[in-house]
């Protein structure tokens, strides 16, 4: 199965997008509603499932259902440049982070990823669920229990949350790593938990119960800000949702007067 | 040569993702790796479960250089892994596909509590619905006589307000004289009433509490037809249907709303709860006609005056439908099979010594 073999560029430092480049004829696969620009020439086709699926009917009703099971759409958005020469595409990523390009051959065909991370990738990539069979990581990992599997050999687009760290794992080597961090890992990585060894520490160190753990060989990403996170604290803090605008750090603003009264109503 | 097998080579001096290879065993029980760079030789790799899932099997060994390990992920190469390898490592392949195994199964099982827990209302729901019967009556077997009778003043504190109800008189008399008998051995304590109300209705309250209506004495040709319809309602009481009936609705508002997850008692809890009285109240009756015409025979009344009574309301049923057979659709069924019943019977019958004509001049006029 030939894989399109697309040209990239990342624009941005903490909002990102990535611009792809489609030869005549290649296509590119974006998760729906990704996709930020387009040129002329790049025709939109909207295709039931990932658009990897050649089993007919039913094979593509399976893709499509797998896919609602990691709480995308039913339909993928396929890109394909029908025009003479090179044309671009861009998709931006849905909140402040990082997108990670991986190419799929260089990792052995196969990644793991949490749901939701997709963003697009070259045709051909075929986007799976994985489910998390240990219970305990599962229930604990911050990760639930279904992620997203791309198998294929070509591009692929993932984005994190935050700032994007990719860390190479010995065989053996272990990274304890904060429930909900874990954005990608090869699938050689065991990807388990821990718990935090203390009962003081499970209850006042505001890390939880568990640690995830990823133990290599192998390559994994985490990110430094998963979206829940973020939202929590801007849930915290928006006037909207019963939160205080306190902590702005200016003296006369709502940052001390406000925080002395108590209230900014 | 025995057969290579595919899989992932990680160590210190090869790019972080890994990079492929294959390797075999050799006769000396190492494993033997080639990639693109070379080959490798681990006399005694550590071997187990790993990677995501516990899925692939890693074979991992030490050196002065750093730490190596060969990963295998594919079925195809795990099987020729496992049936090259040497004696002196099945052991410990047997636990790493014991661990993975392990790991599946336990998905496996974490899959069906889940789906079993989320079933579980509904399982409850079909069982209440194919052995609500039982259920129903299981329950109210527990219910003692004494809770039914307060019950039944309740109902009938309730009925006082709707109609004026006749304690005593030649009528209230009468009804006791026919109705007496067929109560014998009951554990109630029969109250008989007479309503002043003109349609053709009698019913049963839990806890024998009997109310006639005006009407019906009135239209009755003869003391035989009244016996006949007490007895059907006699038959109500003691079978305490209109507990079993309750209890049913009762039960199945509660578990609709646990299988609903809608505690406030909806449309929908009301509609299933009427369903399950329509279909009990049909059974019912049946079983109050059988058991109301057992009454009548052990107490030697003429059993033919409750099907002539019962034609006579299926007749009456045309202009306005009484509601003593609302709820009966199948009345010319339930008429039908009384009469094949009642033909079946014989027996000198003992006269019921009422005298009906002054009765009827005794009711307080319509």
């Amino acid at each position: 199965m030939g894989m399109d073999v697309v040209d990239y560029e990342i624009f941005g430092t903490e909002m990102q997008y990535v611009e792809i480049e489609l030869d005549p004829g290649e296509a590119a696969v974006g998760e729906a509603g990704a996709m930020m620009y387009m040129q002329d020439g790049v025709q939109m086709d909207t295709v039931f499932g990932d658009g990897s699926q050649q089993g007919g009917f039913f094979g593509k009703l399976l893709g499509a259902g797998k896919r609602l099971i990691t709480g995308e759409g039913l339909f993928t958005t396929i890109f394909h440049n029908e025009g003479k020469g090179k044309r671009r595409v861009a998709f931006a990523s849905p909140y402040p982070g990082k997108i990670l390009p991986v190419k799929l051959d260089e990792i052995g065909g196969t990644l793991i990823c949490q749901k939701d991370a997709f963003l697009c990738a070259a045709k051909g990539v075929s986007l799976g669920i994985a489910f998390q069979k240990k219970l305990g990581t599962g229930l604990f990992g911050g990760e639930g229990f279904i992620m997203q599997k791309l198998d294929g050999d070509g591009m692929a687009f993932v984005h994190a949350g935050g700032t994007l760290m990719e860390k190479v794992l010995a065989p053996g080597e272990t990274l304890r790593v904060d429930t909900g961090c874990v954005v990608a890992f090869q699938p050689t990585v065991d990807f388990d938990i821990q718990y935090v060894g203390k009962i003081k520490s499970a209850i006042f160190s505001g890390e939880g119960l568990f640690f995830a753990t990823l133990r290599g060989p192998g390559k994994v990403w985490l990110q430094s800000l998963p979206l829940s996170r973020l939202a929590n604290r801007i849930i915290a803090s928006a006037p909207a949702a019963g939160g205080r605008s306190t902590g702005e750090g200016s003296l006369l603003g709502a940052g001390l007067l406000g925080g002395l009264l108590g209230s900014d109503e | 040569m025995m057969d290579a097998f595919a899989g992932r080579l990680f160590g210190p001096d090869l790019p972080g993702a890994g990079v492929e290879a294959t390797a075999r065993w050799d006769d000396g029980g190492r494993l033997r790796i080639i990639h693109g760079g070379g080959e490798m030789t681990a006399a005694e790799p550590q071997i187990a479960a790993a990677g995501f899932n516990a899925a692939g099997l890693s074979l991992s060994w030490e050196d002065e250089a750093g730490s190596h390990a060969f990963f295998v992920e594919t079925e195809g190469a795990r099987a020729a892994c496992l049936a090259a390898a040497p004696a002196q490592h099945a052991a410990r392949l047997a636990a790493a596909t014991g661990q993975r195994r392990r790991v599946e199964r336990s998905f496996r099982l974490g899959w069906a509590v889940l789906l079993l827990l989320l079933l579980l209302p509904l399982l409850a729901l079909g069982a209440f619905f194919l052995a609500r019967d039982d259920l129903a009556g299981w329950v109210v077997r527990h219910i003692p006589y004494e809770q039914e009778a307060r019950l039944g003043d309740l109902t009938l504190a309730q009925t006082r307000l709707q109609m004026q109800l006749a304690e005593s008189g030649p009528a209230v008399e009468a009804v006791r004289a026919i109705g007496e008998p067929l109560t014998a051995g009951s554990p109630h304590r029969y109250r008989w009433f007479v309503a002043d109300r003109p349609d053709l209705n009698a019913f049963a309250a839990p806890g024998g509490v009997v109310v006639v209506h005006a009407g019906l004495l009135r239209s009755a040709d003869n003391a035989e037809e009244i016996a006949g319809v007490l007895a059907h309602e006699i038959a109500h009481a003691e079978l305490r249907h209109s507990l079993k009936t309750m209890v049913k609705g009762m039960g199945l508002r509660a578990l609709v709303a646990v299988a609903l997850g809608d505690f406030s008692g909806t449309a929908l809890a009301e509609a299933a709860k009427n369903l399950t009285e329509l279909g009990f109240s049909r059974e019912a009756e049946r079983e109050a006609d059988r058991d109301g015409l057992r009454r009548l025979v052990t107490a030697r009344i003429d059993p033919a005056g409750m099907v002539h009574f019962f034609e006579k309301l299926a007749k009456h049923q045309g202009a306005a439908p009484p509601a003593l057979l609302s709820t009966h659709p199948a009345i010319e069924e339930r008429i039908a099979e009384l009469r094949r019943e009642v033909a079946d019977l014989s027996g000198n019958w003992l006269p019921l010594a009422i005298d009906l004509t002054a009765v009827k001049a005794a009711l307080p006029t319509p």
